[in-house]
């Protein structure tokens, strides 16, 4: 062989491959489009990401504004610290004396003593600076009635230096007697130049000067002036904390920023920044290891994408390459042999993804540009657009990803292609290929296999249950591995199955009706492009049906635990509370009936109910009495240690401390949050009417309790008993946790089941039974209602109208965003959207391929509606499959994995249901409907 | 031109299956138009067989098209066993093609995806037939064109005068007025071909109207007439010779 000749045959296949392609560009545009599509899908994505990121400048400003450097004191002098590149409040400290602290976002949570050093002695002298702390701020607006507390940036009124991280976008600097304030809050308060604004209570008037567009705090609300200007209402103290010093003229090189960091100071320092270090980079990159895990999942996106768009456009290019196969022949009866022959095949592939790539970069740009729009308009305050960015290795990356997915989509039909019969293609014969027994058998195998491997996976998951904690880990983690292997080997299987499926449902289909017929045969007959179809449809399916099942398990388990401090909508005041008054905090006890009056000056309708409580916590120095109420020994989880007050690991096993309520969610025998009254407050409590035990319980100076451990281990909805109250009196030495209490008794008490529970109080006492014990009873919580509940804005002018009567605080119970919800629904949004794109491509090519015998049977006279017969019945079928397999596999990996979990009954058999029956019905639906009856053409056109 | 009639001259009056009047067709726009019919007028009758024969490009199959109701005339009539083609909506002329017409195409057309039996009972599948009728009709064309045996094959399965054979049954099923041929031998070698031929002669004789398309004056001497077409028109109509006269060069 000469030793070019490879090349030259790879040379003769890509330029036939393309004058294939030039010749006739119409039979490639359907296979570029398949890929094109996750083209756009990966640009819009990176475009999308690289927006919301900043630029390194655009960092650099928002840290800086046009400072050279800030600086930090975090720890003790001799500390060293440790910074990430991209966000400089992550870092390390680590003191000698005390070893590491992590303080990931803020730094306050290490300032401590380190906060004493003067930065001054730190830096040469005469050096200039600036700096700014942080607060918390009380503020009024009283034109809108509303008040709160808010973010503060104190410091100086305002400095060139500045720009950049907050602008000024309308107004002015402030003066002393002036504060500037957030979009956010001006957009939450309605507020522009020139409103006034209350600082604290009484503290003083300011005038808006200025709106502040501020991109690094741009979700908060935040006012900012000088000390003076904030200084009454500040809420912690009167001082503020969290002190950075900006440095507009000082430059700190490397060496510079390295002896700061090893003194216990955080540095950010513009050239440091512009130009850093290996060094840095490295110690940055050990701080945050959770990237490489972001880098994983953007590998098995792009892997799952890659395995999507090689069957879909596989599909297309085996009947692409059927059309072409008498070319094909004459390529090879003219010599040229099965490599060349697939090597046309790759090549073709490969020019239609880079092609796909080319078409699919720009589209995705402009939808990523148009997604980026549509954040800065209508984002919330979440979401920050730093400007269209495209990144050029990820544009490089992106074609040469569609490249190698239009060349791996081409090498099967390309092979399969080259084996044919070279006389049967150059006779145009259409037999398909038999169906071979190997894929069965594979698949046969591979089921059983995968059988096998989820037993185990099984059998580890009850090792772990009949294990102590550490040993139930490391079963556990096994049985993860091993349920997914289990679950691949699952899918791969019934994929591998789907001819006999199809063949099985041809058989029973045939006799339904001859559109049902002639669907099923086609789709049993055509495997080439059915079962990549129902692979691509099957792996989404997989992955959005394991989402949707997981995501119910835990709505459904955290939704039945889900309780708030008021019923949800309410808004609640606690009524015992704590002003800071010369450095103490000075009790405060709210009248409820005037706050109530308040109350109901912004809101008119509103309805109210006042709980007491029995005083349980050394709130100031006057508080001498607190009341409790305690479990009896036997309702203690066995695995605690009251000693130690910790669960021993390894005493009980999984399965005990799942089984036994008792090690559920609790710590300790002492139990807080002992409410006062009769049976309204009870049924606010309870969030139901209070039945005839319950009352009569109450009216005898008894206790109702929520928690049935309470009155006994073994105690239930509905069970009488006691419960153990005890008071502490300080005054006498009794000390809770030490010694004895100063009373103890045994009450009367039933357990209650509540239907929606005010959680924090779990026992309702009534005033017999607090005094039994000598509890000292203080104002609770004042419960506001309101039939439309409250909004934001609402809630802040609550506050304002609260607190006109002192410093009382309204917060209104809202139950949790389940955010998870987002991505259940993009998910399943995504499997309709690829089971829809790839049932569509399945019965286009099933149409390309059928278009003579359509032909025929519209020379036979079939009705129009035979066509679409069998287009529906063709959707279903393949949808159906894939989503059976799918679903099948999503519940084995579900009901497997929650095997593990302290929620193996939590089954969401009508998402399953309702997932296995909508897709192909929907697909069936679209496929009746867009498929167009074949005009009675010229019947020698469609040969 | 003046429009054209071809009879069959017997002074007989036979029933009239296919009878076009003036038919006109024509394909495209502008400079780009093809004339592929020219006011041609062709009757025939219940047990006759006419035999089409011209040139690529002649109208042949423009001609067996409209006959067949697939293609709608631009000017003209036609109607088959008395029912109007032209004008009738898509669904009217699927009834007629359905309920009326049998196709015998050149490469068979059979579905690869259905049995021999269920590709020569589709017709009557299609009009709505009982299955067990449709089962029985197509049993009984299948053994007319000796194929009873093949009947659950699918048609890869049969060699090509197999296929045609299979073809004809199925235009055979449900007792078809007119059978429309279109060079249902091309495909095949002359033995097989001459059995094809003498399967559709064979229909005629039992009552229906079979037309052929084809390029062989040889299988056009198994037609009672021949029709000869030329640029979308009636060039001549003869009688044509049998077989065994083309042998003995007896005159026709």
């Amino acid at each position: 062989m000469r030793p070019l000749a490879p090349a030259r045959r790879a040379a003769t296949a890509a330029r036939i491959a393309w004058r294939d392609l030039r010749r006739d560009p119409r039979q490639g545009v359907l296979v570029a489009l398949l890929v094109a599509l996750p083209a756009v899908v990966l640009m819009g994505v990176s475009v999308v990401s690289a927006g919301q990121e900043p630029t390194d400048a655009q960092r650099i400003t928002q840290q800086l504004g046009s400072n050279e450097a800030w600086v930090q004191v975090v720890g003790p002098a001799g500390a060293r610290v440790t910074q990430h590149t991209d966000d400089p409040y992550m870092m390390q400290v680590n003191d000698p004396g005390q070893g590491a602290q992590e303080a990931p976002g803020n730094v306050l949570a290490v300032e401590g003593a380190a906060q004493d050093r003067e930065v001054s002695g730190l830096l040469p002298e005469q050096t200039r600076t600036l700096t700014l702390s942080q607060a918390d701020v009380y503020l009024t607006f009283d034109a809108a009635d509303a008040a709160g507390a808010f973010d503060a940036v104190v410091g100086p009124a305002w400095d060139p230096a500045f720009v950049g991280m907050y602008d000024v976008v309308r107004g002015s600097a402030p003066d002393d007697d002036q504060v500037m304030v957030s979009t956010e809050l001006a957009s939450r308060w309605g507020l522009d130049v020139g409103d006034v604004l209350s600082v604290g209570r009484g503290g003083g008037e300011r005038t808006v000067s200025g709106v502040v567009s501020a991109p690094l705090r741009a979700e908060e609300g935040v006012v900012f002036g000088s000390l003076a200007a904030l200084e009454p209402g500040l809420q912690d103290g009167a001082s503020a904390t969290g002190q950075t010093t900006y440095l507009p003229d000082l430059a700190l090189d490397w060496n510079a920023v390295r002896d700061l960091n090893n003194d216990g100071v955080a540095v950010y320092s513009r050239s440091v920044a512009e130009d850093p270090p290996q060094e840095y980079l490295d110690a940055s990159r050990a701080l945050w290891p959770a990237a490489e895990g972001e880098g994983g999942a953007a590998i098995v996106g792009a892997g799952l994408g890659l395995l999507e768009v090689v069957l879909l456009a596989g599909a297309a290019f085996a009947v692409s390459m059927r059309r072409r196969q008498e070319r094909l022949a004459l390529l090879a009866a003219t010599g040229a042999g099965r490599g060349a022959l697939v090597g046309v095949g790759i090549w073709n592939g490969a020019l239609l993804g880079f092609a796909g790539g080319l078409v699919g970069v720009p589209v995705g740009l402009a939808v990523g540009a148009g997604w980026l729009w549509v954040l800065d308009t209508w984002g919330d305050v979440n979401t920050q657009v730093w400007g269209l960015q495209v990144v050029w290795w990820h544009v490089v990356a992106i074609v040469a990803f569609t490249t190698a997915a239009g060349a791996l989509a081409a090498l099967v039909p390309a092979i399969a292609s080259a084996r044919r019969d070279v006389m049967a293609a150059l006779r145009g014969s259409r037999k398909p290929s038999r169906p071979r027994r190997w894929p069965a058998a594979v698949g046969g195998m591979l089921v059983a296999g995968a059988a096998a491997t989820l037993a185990y996976a099984a059998h580890l998951r009850e090792v772990a249950w009949e294990s102590a904690e550490s040993e139930a880990y490391s079963a556990d983690s096994l049985a993860e591995q091993v349920t997914l292997v289990g679950v691949v080997l699952l899918f791969a299987g019934l994929i591998a199955l789907t001819p006999v499926a199809l063949r099985l449902a041809a058989r029973v289909l045939g006799s339904v009706s001859l559109g049902a017929r002639l669907a099923s045969r086609d789709a049993a007959r055509h495997t080439g492009r059915t079962v990549p179809v129902v692979a691509a449809i099957s792996v989404t399916v997989l992955i959005a049906g394991n989402v949707a099942l997981n995501e119910v398990r835990m709505v459904e388990v955290y939704e039945s635990d889900e309780y708030g401090q008021a019923q949800f909508g309410d808004a609640y005041v606690p009524l015992y509370t704590w002003q800071y008054v010369d450095g103490l905090d000075t009790p405060l006890v709210g009248d409820a009936g005037a706050l109530t009056a308040r109350a109901r000056e912004p809101f008119p309708g509103i309805e109210a109910i006042a709980i007491d409580r029995v005083q349980d916590t050394y709130a100031d120095a006057e508080t001498v009495r607190v009341s409790i109420a305690r479990r009896p020994d036997a309702s203690l989880c066995p695995a605690w240690d009251p000693d130690t007050e910790m669960y021993e690991m390894g005493s009980m096993t999984k399965r005990e401390m799942a089984a036994d309520p008792r090690c559920a969610e609790q710590f300790g025998s002492e139990v807080y949050g002992l409410a006062v009254g009769g049976p309204a407050e009870l049924e606010y409590i309870l969030g139901r009417p209070a039945n005839q035990a319950e009352r009569e319980m109450l009216a005898s100076g008894g206790a109702v309790v929520v928690d049935p451990l309470l009155v006994g281990p073994d105690a239930a909805a509905g069970s009488e008993g006691s419960v153990h109250l005890e008071s502490w009196d300080a005054g006498g030495g009794a000390y809770l946790g030490e010694g004895e209490p100063s009373e103890a008794v045994d009450v009367p008490a039933i357990v209650a089941e509540p239907e929606t529970w005010v959680s924090t109080y779990p026992v309702i006492l009534s005033l017999e039974a607090a005094q039994s014990v000598d509890a000292e009873v203080v104002p609770g919580t004042l419960f506001l209602q309101r039939e439309e509940g409250f909004t934001e804005l609402e809630e802040d002018q609550l506050e304002a109208a609260l607190m006109r009567e002192g410093e009382f605080h309204a917060y209104v119970a809202r139950p949790i965003d389940w955010s998870l919800g987002v991505i259940t629904f993009g998910s399943l949004m995504a499997t309709l959207l690829v089971a829809g794109a790839a049932a569509g491509l399945a019965l286009g090519l099933a149409r390309a391929d059928a278009r003579r015998d359509d032909v025929t049977l519209s020379s036979l006279g079939a009705s129009p509606r035979l066509a679409r017969s069998v287009a529906a019945w063709q959707g279903g079928i393949l949808v159906g499959f894939a989503v059976g397999a799918g679903l099948a596999c999503a519940a084995v990996l579900d009901v497997v994995r929650a095997m593990g979990s302290a929620s193996p009954g939590v089954f969401a058999w009508d998402v399953l249901a309702i997932g296995l029956v909508m897709p192909p019905l929907i697909v069936a639906g679209f496929a009746w409907l867009m498929t167009r009856a074949p005009k009675a053409v010229h019947y020698r056109l469609a040969a | 031109m003046s429009a054209q009639t071809v009879g069959d001259g017997s002074g007989a009056d036979p029933e009239i299956v296919l009878s076009m009047r003036d038919v006109s067709k024509a394909y495209g726009d502008g400079d780009g138009r093809v004339h592929a019919l020219r006011r041609v007028s062709l009757d025939v009758a219940a047990g006759e067989m006419v035999a089409v024969m011209g040139t690529s490009g002649s109208g042949k199959s423009t001609l067996l098209s409209i006959a067949g109701a697939m293609v709608t005339p631009d000017a003209g009539e036609v109607t088959v066993a008395g029912v109007p083609i032209e004008g009738a909506s898509a669904r009217g002329r699927a009834r007629v093609r359905r309920e009326l017409v049998g196709f015998v195409f050149q490469d068979f057309n059979l579905i690869p995806a259905l049995t021999v039996i269920e590709n020569v009972a589709l017709p009557l599948d299609l009009d709505g037939a009982s299955r067990a009728t449709a089962r029985s009709e197509a049993r009984r064309a299948l053994a007319a064109v000796g194929m009873r045996e093949r009947g659950k094959d699918f048609p890869d399965d049969l060699s090509g005068g197999q296929r045609q054979r299979v073809a004809i049954a199925r235009a055979m099923v449900g007792q078809r007025r007119l059978v429309l041929a279109d060079e249902p031998t091309g495909a095949l070698d002359s033995v097989t071909g001459d059995r094809v031929l003498s399967v559709l002669r064979s229909m005629a004789d039992q009552g229906s109207a079979v037309v052929l398309v084809t390029h062989d004056a040889r299988h056009a001497a198994w037609a009672d007439r021949i029709v000869h077409l030329a640029d979308g028109t009636i060039l001549e109509e003869a009688r044509a010779a049998r077989p065994e006269q083309l042998l003995t060069g007896e005159p026709r």
